[in-house]
């Protein structure tokens, strides 16, 4: 009577897993890059440097808000912080935000001012990094 | 700025400036970046602007395909205006967003609705609260 012996690999759990805690590493890379990023883009319209030291970035699991807005502080005590950004739900997603309370008019413009953008811009700018991080992943996985 | 935003510039003014019930909605007129201070702003006005830098895409030989980059458009007055400011805003969405068009020769432009915006400012020397209404636009250019 013919026997087989049956040796099943199944590593894609595995794969899945090693996949996903790459994505979330890059996204938080991305997202810290984006945060420098708009510090040096906000450089450009510092006047007591609140606005620039009010841009944090919150993951998953930390948010710079509590020492953005400690720096904000220190920086000029009238300065209003708005309210923390909420962690995101999954650790493959990243927020960056301008936590002052007037971020929103330098960002866009006011009837007296034009704007003075640094959120987008620094967005723009590192879109490409994690665009091709992500792509090398994907050929590492292919590989 | 970059030439290319310039041209993008171009189109939006004059596709926006084309349109007489665009204009009949910005009664304060339309401009580049920002308010001139000689110009009347308690009536409801257009303003684009950059809002990001040119951005070089580029093919799989290095080689410069196109330019990108973001720019607001946005329609602007008196918050007691806000039905004729969100009018307005919705003229240049239509008008703006998926809009192919050309400037400057042969420059090919494709512009499309990337977010909204829709925020209020109190001018503290005058006390008028203006509510601003309109959109972020990605734009491709060769």
């Amino acid at each position: 009577m013919a026997s087989r012996v049956v040796v099943v690999f199944d590593d894609l759990p595995i794969v899945a897993e090693r996949l996903h805690a790459a994505a979330a590493k890059l996204v938080r890379t991305a997202a810290i890059n984006v945060e420098h990023r708009a510090k040096d883009f906000a450089t450009a319209s510092v006047d007591t440097g609140a606005n620039r030291a009010a841009i944090y970035t919150v993951t998953h699991t930390e948010s710079g808000y509590a020492g953005a807005a400690a720096d904000a502080a220190s920086l000029n005590p009238h300065a209003e912080m708005q309210s923390e950004e909420p962690r995101p739900e999954k650790d493959t997603s990243a927020v960056v935000h301008a936590g002052m309370n007037y971020a929103i008019y330098l960002e866009y413009g006011t009837v007296k001012m034009a704007a003075q953008p640094f959120m987008a811009p620094a967005a723009a700018a590192e879109q490409p990094n994690l665009q091709q991080a992500l792509r090398k992943l994907a050929a590492e996985l292919s590989a | 700025m970059s030439l290319l935003t310039n041209r993008v510039f171009q189109l939006i003014d004059t596709t926006l400036r084309g349109d007489a019930t665009q204009m009949t909605r910005l009664p304060g007129g339309l401009y580049q970046t920002m308010l001139p201070a000689t110009a009347d702003a308690s009536q409801v006005y257009g303003i684009y602007a950059q809002q990001t830098g040119l951005q070089d895409i580029q093919g799989r030989a290095g080689q410069t395909v196109m330019g990108r980059g973001m720019v607001t458009v946005q329609a602007i007055g008196p918050a007691d205006q806000s039905p004729a400011i969100v009018l307005a805003a919705d003229r240049m969405d239509a008008l703006l967003n998926t809009l192919l068009g050309a400037a400057g020769g042969a420059t090919v432009i494709r512009i499309v609705r990337n977010h909204e915006l829709n925020y209020d400012e109190l001018v503290r020397d005058t006390g008028v609260l203006y509510t601003h209404a309109g959109y972020v636009f990605e734009w491709w250019a060769q």
